[in-house]
């Protein structure tokens, strides 16, 4: 009873933790622009990342370490600090734009303006980071991110045009007013924002915190499995209400604010309320998770002390790298840079570098050295391998379509 | 052969930098002139049906407040994408004079929304509602009509 628990309180976790600022934005901005028609790049990254993160389970379990601290063991320094410089960089714009995301979510309950918040918002996030348990923080924020469903009850609740919806997503194709270059831009935002790298990193991070053994297999899987792909039909919400209420319109998705507002056209204030609080808890979710990740990484990769699980005096270099991300994060919002535009620049640049992060997962899941018996079988490495094309298929295309497209103008 | 090198690396800094001034400072062309003001149109439309939409009473006020702050933005950084750009042709001329009132109605529709929201008039904020949709289905022609 206690581990069937375990695994329902894990799974609901993970379906909250999913979503963060970038699904919120991409989902959004895609559903006013394109209705359902791409709809079905959220199932491809959604497997994607299920197939990677049960990669990354199953080596913290058996090897009993994070999959970063493996690829550089077995790649090599050179190959880890390529590895570390592209998913580092990419992981502290996530967290300056998951810190922005909580202060309009903020903004938009206290109707003061989002930059006074910032600094708020960083200290209670190192303040989280700094006294409260990997467990609480990992729960709280992402059974809090389940208030998120109200989107999709919404959805229900509403007058949804259910045929129009599905006839959309069964015609993936620009809808009018837009072309091939801004499909497929889109199409690789919407791509990156379900497989961040900072995603594998901390679910590999997070189960050796968590002390995974090869009993907690299961847990992994049913994580991965199941938590990912329910936290997916979250982030199908943003879409499914931008496509029905700012679509048919032809208005364009660019603040949170939009993107919330299907909820308390259909629902009134307390669905409004419960949207406001599950992006409020989901993007703060994501800047813990963002911030271990900077420090995960960077302690991996040096062999420092690193996690909450350790004492902080033992793991003092850790807890300054993530102040130091946290600071540098504040820093970049405090030069008024939209949260929203900094979101859209990341998920083009986490494309870029999704190369560098999930080629040496792969490499390390075959592995008998940590894995012994329980490396990739012939089905994850096809579809291990069918994903690392597509994953360097986006990031080759990521830029040029970014200019030919003027950023999705 | 250093000095060859850095000299190599000076000319083409130059070059770039030269290059990107005359980027930066020439007059837009047709195309990209055309484009600013379909951006222009597009943030109007954005501002205006999300002010629209703000109007239901179901909404929470300080949510309300900030998404007509948004509206408010959006509406008057329109203004500013197309301001200080001279049409380089005839046709970009007729676009913009096609534009410019719709920017000025739209600016004063939601001006009148707003005053109608804080003097709590019903009558006034459905005459404002109605005008704005008027607002928007022109809008929406102008950027269905200039892609």
């Amino acid at each position: 009873m206690k581990r069937l628990l375990g695994v329902t309180l894990g799974i609901l976790t993970a379906i909250g933790g999913f979503v963060d600022i970038g699904d919120i934005v991409a989902n959004s901005e895609i559903g006013a622009r394109f209705g359902t028609a791409l709809f079905w790049v959220l199932p491809v990254g959604v497997i994607g990342i299920c197939v990677y993160a049960e990669m990354c389970g199953r080596v913290a379990a058996h090897a009993g370490r994070p999959v970063f601290d493996l690829v550089r063991e077995r790649l090599g320094p050179r190959v880890g600090l390529a590895n570390l410089s592209g998913s580092y960089l990419v992981t502290l714009m996530t967290l300056a734009a998951e810190i922005g995301g909580v202060a309009l979510a903020v903004q938009l309950l206290s109707g003061i303006d989002y930059v006074l918040w910032v600094p708020a918002v960083a200290v209670a996030l190192w303040l989280g980071l700094w006294r409260l348990r990997f467990e609480t923080l990992e729960r709280l924020f992402g059974l809090t991110g389940l208030a998120l469903v109200v989107l999709l009850v919404a959805l229900i609740a509403g007058d949804t045009p259910w045929s129009q919806l599905a006839g959309q997503a069964l015609d993936p194709v620009p809808t009018e007013g837009e072309d091939w270059n801004s499909y497929w831009y889109f199409a690789i935002a919407l791509f990156a924002s379900a497989m961040t790298p900072y995603e594998v990193f901390f679910f590999s991070s997070g189960g050796v915190e968590e002390h995974w053994t090869r009993k907690d297999l299961l847990l992994a899987r049913a994580n991965a499995f199941i938590g990912f792909p329910l936290g997916g039909l979250l982030a199908f919400g943003f879409m499914g209400t931008a496509a029905v209420f700012f679509y048919p319109n032809g208005i364009s998705v660019s603040t949170l604010g939009q993107a919330v507002l299907p909820a308390g056209l259909v629902l009134g204030k307390i669905g409004l309320a419960c949207a406001i609080l599950g992006v409020f808890a989901a993007t703060f979710g994501a800047a813990v998770e963002t911030g271990l990740s900077s420090g995960y990484t960077v302690a991996q990769y040096f062999g420092w002390g690193w996690g909450k699980y350790v004492p902080p005096r033992r793991a003092a270099r850790f807890h300054t790298v993530v102040l130091l991300s946290i600071l540098a994060s504040v820093a970049l919002l405090l030069t008024m840079i939209d949260p929203i535009q900094l979101t859209e620049y990341t998920l083009i640049l986490s494309a870029v570098v999704l190369p560098l992060t999930y080629l040496p997962i792969l490499v390390v899941a075959n592995d008998r050295d940590y894995l012994g018996d329980r490396v990739n079988g012939k089905l994850a490495n096809f579809f291990g391998m069918v994903y690392l094309v597509v994953i360097v298929v986006a990031a080759v295309a990521a830029i040029p379509l970014m200019i030919v497209t003027g950023g999705g103008q | 052969m250093a000095a060859r090198r850095w000299s190599i690396v000076i000319v083409v800094v130059l070059a770039v930098w030269m290059g990107g001034y005359a980027l930066l400072s020439r007059d837009p062309d047709a195309v990209a002139y055309r484009e600013s003001c379909v951006q222009s149109a597009q943030s109007t439309l954005d501002g205006l049906g999300t002010a629209r939409m703000a109007t239901d009473d179901g909404l929470l006020s300080s949510y309300r407040t900030a998404l007509d702050d948004d509206a408010q933005k959006l509406i008057a950084q329109a203004r500013g994408q197309i301001a200080g750009q001279v049409p380089p042709d005839s046709r970009s001329a007729q676009r913009r004079d096609a534009l410019l009132p719709l920017l000025d109605e739209a600016e004063r529709a939601y001006a009148d929304l707003m005053r109608s929201q804080a003097d709590h008039d019903g009558a006034a904020r459905q005459r404002a509602t109605d005008r704005i949709r008027t607002l928007e289905d022109q809008l929406r022609d102008f950027v269905d009509g200039n892609r």
